[in-house]
């Protein structure tokens, strides 16, 4: 009766402490999602765009061969696409995407003749190195001006994944909780317990062997699902196959849990039922009289060494299987360094965490000197076992996080941050242990009860770590998010001009986007001249006037107020390539003020075609602004003398007489050479030039009355 | 082909050249009542410090109004408080146009300017506003624009320009002023100080003379 007094009481204050404890970490669980909640948890992407040729945005002169996108880790070719799509949606690519040769990072597709427009390039990559999927979209114009890109579309990044699925978060939970804990099972069944396991060490078995099993085969799944792909196709990449040799390595650690299992079939040593069985009563009365006493003659609990390392050995193995489909294996000169301290990492941890749980197996049942002996053992073994696993885990950490800014500002980073967070905790229970509780209990106390809520405390923590690298697993790491913010599309073209007033009261800076001529945005910040505050303004227009061009009327457009100090604009006051003088009117409190700034229209890109012949010299047609071509062609474009052709024609293509012409060389990094220009026609020119290896640029302006014609096109002289 | 009607195609043709010819002139046309309001500048472009006026050549049913008295014009841009003005007939016996009233004055700041007619016209109220550049008649330019060979600046530019100089100047010399007078106040502090410890000396070498005598003594 006492015993059972005792028995309740010491459940009692350990039940409260339990859930002292739970509730605390519950808490701190909470928290941390209620943090990661309201910063967000932004879709992320792993093999993330980097550059592309052309670039977003880009408006070319020349159509493009050939599509070729820079990723952040390498594609995975049978299951990575790139559709190159024309303004009516039509693909116009030609055969299928594949990585370029020599550079696995680069993910390419070739592209049939384009006409002029725009078009769209869309893509979806699967990473070689972690099989995450990522996609994106981006335009480039050839022939015309580049697509607009919206602030909005600047801001996004340059490739976007779906956020972790809840069946992939539970996969790699169950994975990471299984192995784990068969990690620890063969440590502590070889280095804390002397060859045995706890009791109920089958039932932990069989469950860390399903957890496995389990984790390995819905991480199939849910990646398949994720992949989109059909299963012939998944199992051919280089993914699939990590995938499938994952599966193997999950399906041979069930094997060796079961064969380890089996090797349990007698009690261990630390069953209490069966100490109790063949102890003398704990009370302390003796056997009773005239009764034999019954002596079990327990048989050797010890398991042989073979069972427990080939538990070891098989999670490890399929560990580290695990960890060459994850980030460590993306591309580095350090990739071999990198497999190996992960695997290190999960290695230790499964020597820790599983070990704890181990542990806390083996302190159930009544107190026993055994138990404090383990403790004692698994204390030492975890001093060196946890700095191997703050080592690795800083490593790691320093090589993904992308520094203060990738911990602040990536979801990979505050993920990391919680998980960082709760194992400081972990460290602070494991000091506990390891500088109060154990030496207390070594020095001869034996009341486990502080023990066991502090392991069972840990291992609370540790589920909510294992937890959050599960999520972590699947996001991209801080590093590349912070290189991609880095290596946003540029701005689109324009062009910027600023003054101020006669009064020196006000200063405007004017950017008319694109620039060129035809429609343009024009945003005007109106500032203070003195202090650079905004100007409180009550109208902002811009008067235009083409400089030179008398016979072009002057045009108005008042600016709206756009927030922030800007006012904005839209219209095709710009409507001739040359210079402007543009007269900022600033109307507001006191008298209106005008700036005067002169603003220089953009070159538009002038499409150009090129036609190649066998045995014939280049031709290159250039549409013109004015209306009509040019025709330019290197006779005969090889190293030496050559003769340079330019032909303007008419709309009607009947050659165009031209009253006068100028042109120019200019070869590789050197400067324009005027050429010699001898008439042979109304409107074809040509001059005798020496020409070397390398690209060379010829340029013409011409001119018919009052109309101006120009043109130029690069040739490579090899 | 006549000669008759080829003179007269002629005459025709050199009249809409001339009538073409004629200075382009942006005014806004208005109904008002049974009035028509033609309402602009009277110089077309204005210029900003350059003599100019508000325009109102009003017409009933095609004939020029010469009776309107009373009428007045108020003249408004940016913030600036209204200048009102009588409408006087600009016309008279060999001179000018019928039914044109004008209101002189000289703009002195570009941009768009608002004239806000009353009265009564033939016993008629009235109250209109008009607003150049949306009401069919331009804003005033800076003159800038038109300047040559060098552009001068209109006199309300040079005032204003001399206002922030002067405020600038003004800084600059209060930031001097106090930098000098926190100078002069260091020094001063630092000759107090000094003049303190020449004072804490001589007390010290007198205390220690004295005491030096009384030892002797």
């Amino acid at each position: 009766m006492h015993r059972r007094h005792r028995w309740v009481r010491a459940g009692s204050v350990t039940g409260l402490g339990a859930r002292r404890w739970l509730g605390r970490v519950l808490l701190v669980a909470v928290l941390a999602g209620v943090w990661l909640v309201a910063t967000g948890i932004p879709a992320g992407a792993h093999a993330l765009l980097r550059e592309s040729d052309p670039a977003a945005g880009a408006s070319l002169d020349e159509a493009p061969r050939r599509v070729v996108l820079n990723f952040t880790e390498r594609p995975e070719p049978g299951l990575s696409t790139i559709q190159v799509l024309d303004t009516g949606g039509r693909p116009v690519q030609q055969g299928e995407a594949a990585p370029v040769e020599g550079s696995p990072l680069d993910f390419a597709v070739d592209l049939g003749d384009l006409a002029d427009g725009t078009y769209t390039v869309s893509w979806r990559v699967v990473s070689k190195d972690d099989g995450h999927l990522t996609a994106g979209t981006f335009a480039f114009g050839v022939g015309v001006a580049a697509p607009t890109a919206t602030p909005e579309a600047q801001a996004a990044p340059q490739g976007e994944t779906p956020s972790p699925s809840v069946p992939a978060t539970a996969a790699r939970l169950a994975l990471y909780a299984g192995l784990t804990l068969l990690v620890g099972a063969a440590v502590t069944g070889l280095a804390v317990f002397g060859r045995t396991l706890p009791s109920g060490a089958r039932v932990l078995l069989a469950v860390a062997a399903a957890l496995t099993v389990a984790g390995g085969m819905t991480r199939f799944l849910a990646e398949r699902a994720r992949i989109d792909a059909p299963l012939g196709t998944l199992l051919g990449s280089s993914t699939g196959q990590g995938l499938v040799r994952l599966a193997v390595g999950v399906v041979v650690t069930a094997v060796a849990t079961w064969l380890l299992a089996t090797g349990l079939g007698r009690p261990g040593m630390r069953d209490p039922d069966l100490t109790v069985a063949a102890a003398p009563d704990r009370e302390g009365s003796p056997a009773p009289k005239g009764e034999a006493p019954v002596v079990h003659t327990p048989p050797d609990p010890r398991i042989d060494t073979w069972r427990l390392v080939a538990v070891g050995v098989a999670a490890g193995v399929t560990m580290l299987l695990h960890v060459m489909v994850g980030h460590a294996a993306g591309p580095s000169p350090l990739r071999s360094v990198n497999l190996l301290v992960q695997w290190l990492h999960l290695l230790a941890v499964g020597a820790w965490i599983g070990g704890l749980v181990w542990l806390l197996a083996g302190l159930r049942g009544r107190d026993r000197p055994d138990q404090v002996a383990a403790a004692v053992h698994f204390s030492k073994l975890a001093a060196p076992v946890l700095g191997l696993v703050a080592i690795t885990g800083l490593s790691r950490a320093l090589h993904l996080a992308g520094g203060w800014q990738g911990l602040l500002d990536s979801s990979y980073g505050r993920f990391l941050d919680v998980k960082v967070a709760l194992f400081l905790g972990l460290v602070l229970l494991g000091a506990l242990n390891r500088f109060r509780i154990v030496p207390t209990l070594a020095g001869g106390v034996r009341r486990l009860g502080g023990l066991r809520r502090n392991v069972r405390g840990e291992v609370i923590l540790a589920t909510c770590i294992l937890a959050v690298t599960a999520v972590l697993s699947q996001l991209p790491p801080g590093k590349f998010v912070v290189g991609q913010a880095a290596a946003r599309p540029p701005a689109p073209p324009s062009v910027q001009v600023g003054g101020s007033d006669f009064s020196t009261s006000v200063r405007i800076a004017l950017t008319a986007a694109p620039g060129a001529p035809g429609p343009n945005t024009f945003t005007a910040r109106v500032t203070d001249y003195d202090s650079g505050e905004d100007w409180p303004a009550t109208r902002v227009a811009l008067r235009f006037t083409p400089r030179g061009r008398p016979d072009v009327g002057t045009s108005t457009i008042d600016l709206t107020r756009a927030g922030d100090g800007t006012w904005r604009g839209q219209g095709s006051q710009l409507s001739i390539a040359g210079s402007w003088v543009v007269i900022g009117l600033v109307q507001g409190s006191g008298p209106a003020m005008t700036v005067p700034m002169e603003l220089e229209t953009r070159t538009a890109p002038q499409p150009v075609k090129v036609s190649q012949a066998p045995g014939q010299p280049t031709l290159y047609t250039i549409t013109l602004v004015a209306g009509g071509t040019l025709q330019g062609y290197v006779d005969p474009g090889r190293p030496g003398p050559n003769t340079v052709h330019f032909t303007f024609f008419n709309p009607s293509g009947d050659e165009q007489p031209t009253d006068k012409a100028r042109a120019t060389m200019t070869r590789q990094s050197g400067a324009p050479e005027a050429l010699t220009l001898v008439r042979l026609g109304p409107g074809h020119f040509a001059a005798n030039i020496d020409l070397e290896p390398g690209r060379v640029s010829f340029a013409i302006d011409a001119a018919t009355g009052r109309t101006q014609r120009g043109g130029r096109f690069d040739q490579l002289i090899e | 082909m006549t000669r008759r009607t080829a003179s007269g195609a002629a005459v025709l043709a050199v009249l809409l050249v001339l009538l073409l010819a004629l200075p382009a002139s942006a005014h806004g046309e208005h109904k008002v009542a049974n009035y028509t309001l033609v309402v602009g500048f009277g110089t077309e472009p204005a210029y900003a410090g350059v003599t100019n006026s508000v325009q109102v050549k009003i017409s009933n049913n095609g004939l020029p109004v010469t009776d309107a008295k009373g009428l007045k014009v108020a003249v408004t841009t940016g913030d600036a408080e209204p200048r009102q003005m009588a409408l006087e007939p600009y016309f008279g016996e060999g001179f000018g146009d019928l039914g044109d009233y004008r209101a002189f004055f000289i703009p002195t700041a570009p941009g768009a300017y608002t004239f806000k007619i009353t009265g009564t016209l033939g016993g008629t109220k009235i109250s209109e506003s008009y607003t150049s550049g949306k009401d069919g008649f331009d804003e005033v330019t800076d003159p800038a624009e038109v300047q040559y060979p060098a552009a001068e600046p209109t006199g309300q530019q040079v005032t204003t320009r001399l206002e922030r100089e002067t405020a600038r100047i003004n800084a600059a010399l209060a930031t001097q002023r106090q930098a000098a007078e926190d100078e002069v106040a260091s020094a001063r502090r630092m000759a107090a100080i000094g003049l303190a410890v020449g004072a804490l000396g001589l007390l010290a070498a007198i205390a220690v003379g004295v005491l030096a005598l009384r030892r002797r003594s």
